[in-house]
């Protein structure tokens, strides 16, 4: 059987260890930026308002932008794929075998609050049966063969074995 | 590319958000740090752009009469959307062109002395800037040039409804008359 290695408590602990790192950025940024704005108000006088306020401003902006941008494009998605990973690693092990290949679907979608995943069909049942696999894994089940077993927790792919060897989905 | 630009644009939209709902209100914290009421202040206006009025502000400050926080220096464009400020400022330096134009805004009261310009309704301007000899007070500040950018004799005026000039009933003390004294002894070229 071939695990995806994304499925693993070492890549769980990382993706933790990177999101409490960028979480501690940006609340270091926005505190940081605070006190600098907090001291420019405080030292305005009737010569300096002007220049401070200004400053206060750019500091803002400029904090701003890092820290929304952080969370959105680094600490949202990792708190996903950790939840995600989390769910299938603490999850009950399925094995669906497939006899006719694996059909994947051309776009990826995201699950409401969650992952990327692309659909597969397995063929080959008495009818096809619909999973889904985490998007960045889909290029893997090109290995997968004709006919093999799949690893499934939760309705997710998460290892395969092909029965001679793969050789496109 | 399309995925990429939808997202984009949608963390755009709460960035420009973020930035206009945080300059509101950075821009009242220091409206409010850099401000007190008008009991506390003495408001200056002057019809004339090119007034360094922070300097001038802040060259006044340096020594305030007794109960005023601080001293508040505009030029007439302003008031372009908030009239209200005009109407209770303490001070008001107008050429003498256009002091007809607003002396509803100027304390009428009596004066014993000459050189001074009495409007219509009996509001007292006293001479800043003379024109011909190309003097006048606080002129390191101000440029005293009227709208057309003509050199002209400026005058000094009392608000009407200045809580800071005695001559007001609403008067609370008279410190727009120790700020006028110093608009008028702030020597040619002195900083």
């Amino acid at each position: 059987m071939k695990y995806f290695d994304f499925y693993t408590a070492e890549h769980a602990r990382r993706l933790k260890k990177q999101i409490v790192t960028a979480v501690l950025l940006t609340v270091l940024i926005a505190l940081a930026a605070f006190g600098v704005c907090l001291w420019l108000l405080i030292t305005a006088g009737t010569l300096t308002a002007r220049k401070h306020e200004m400053l206060a401003f750019i500091v803002n902006g400029a904090a701003g932008a890092a820290v929304i941008f952080t969370w959105l494009n680094v600490i949202t998605p990792r708190r996903r794929t950790l939840a995600h990973v989390r769910t299938v690693l603490g999850g009950e092990k399925e094995t669906v075998e497939y006899a006719c290949g694996l059909t994947l679907a051309e776009a990826p979608e995201r699950v409401p609050g969650s992952v990327r995943v692309r659909r597969v069909t397995v063929n080959g049942g008495p009818r096809p049966r619909y999973l889904l696999v985490l998007e960045r894994c889909a290029p893997l089940l090109k290995e997968s063969g004709e006919r093999g077993t799949l690893t499934v927790v939760s309705g997710y792919i998460c290892g395969f074995a092909p029965e001679n060897g793969g050789g496109g989905a | 590319m399309k995925r990429i630009l939808k997202t984009i644009s949608g963390q755009l939209l709460l960035f420009l958000t973020f930035l206009t709902l945080s300059t509101m209100l950075w821009g009242w914290l220091f409206s409010v740090r850099t401000n007190t009421t008008p009991d506390k202040k003495v408001t200056v206006y002057i019809d004339c752009d090119a007034v360094r009025d922070v300097e001038l502000a802040a060259r006044l400050e340096e020594d305030l009469p007794e109960g005023i926080r601080m001293v508040q220096v505009h030029p007439f464009s302003y008031a372009l959307f908030d009239t209200s400020a005009f109407t209770g400022a303490d001070l008001f330096i107008v050429p003498g062109s256009k002091a007809e134009e607003y002396r509803d805004s100027f304390a009428a009261f009596a004066v014993s002395y000459t050189g001074v310009l009495t409007l219509e309704n009996g509001a007292v301007g006293i001479k800043i800037y003379d024109a011909a000899a190309d003097r006048g007070g606080a002129d390191a500040y101000i440029t005293y040039v009227n709208a057309s950018g003509e050199k002209e004799d400026f005058y000094l005026f009392y608000g009407a409804s200045s809580l800071h000039f005695a001559g007001n009933e609403n008067a609370v003390d008279n410190a727009a008359a120790g700020i006028a004294n110093r608009l008028l002894t702030l020597d040619q070229g002195e900083e």
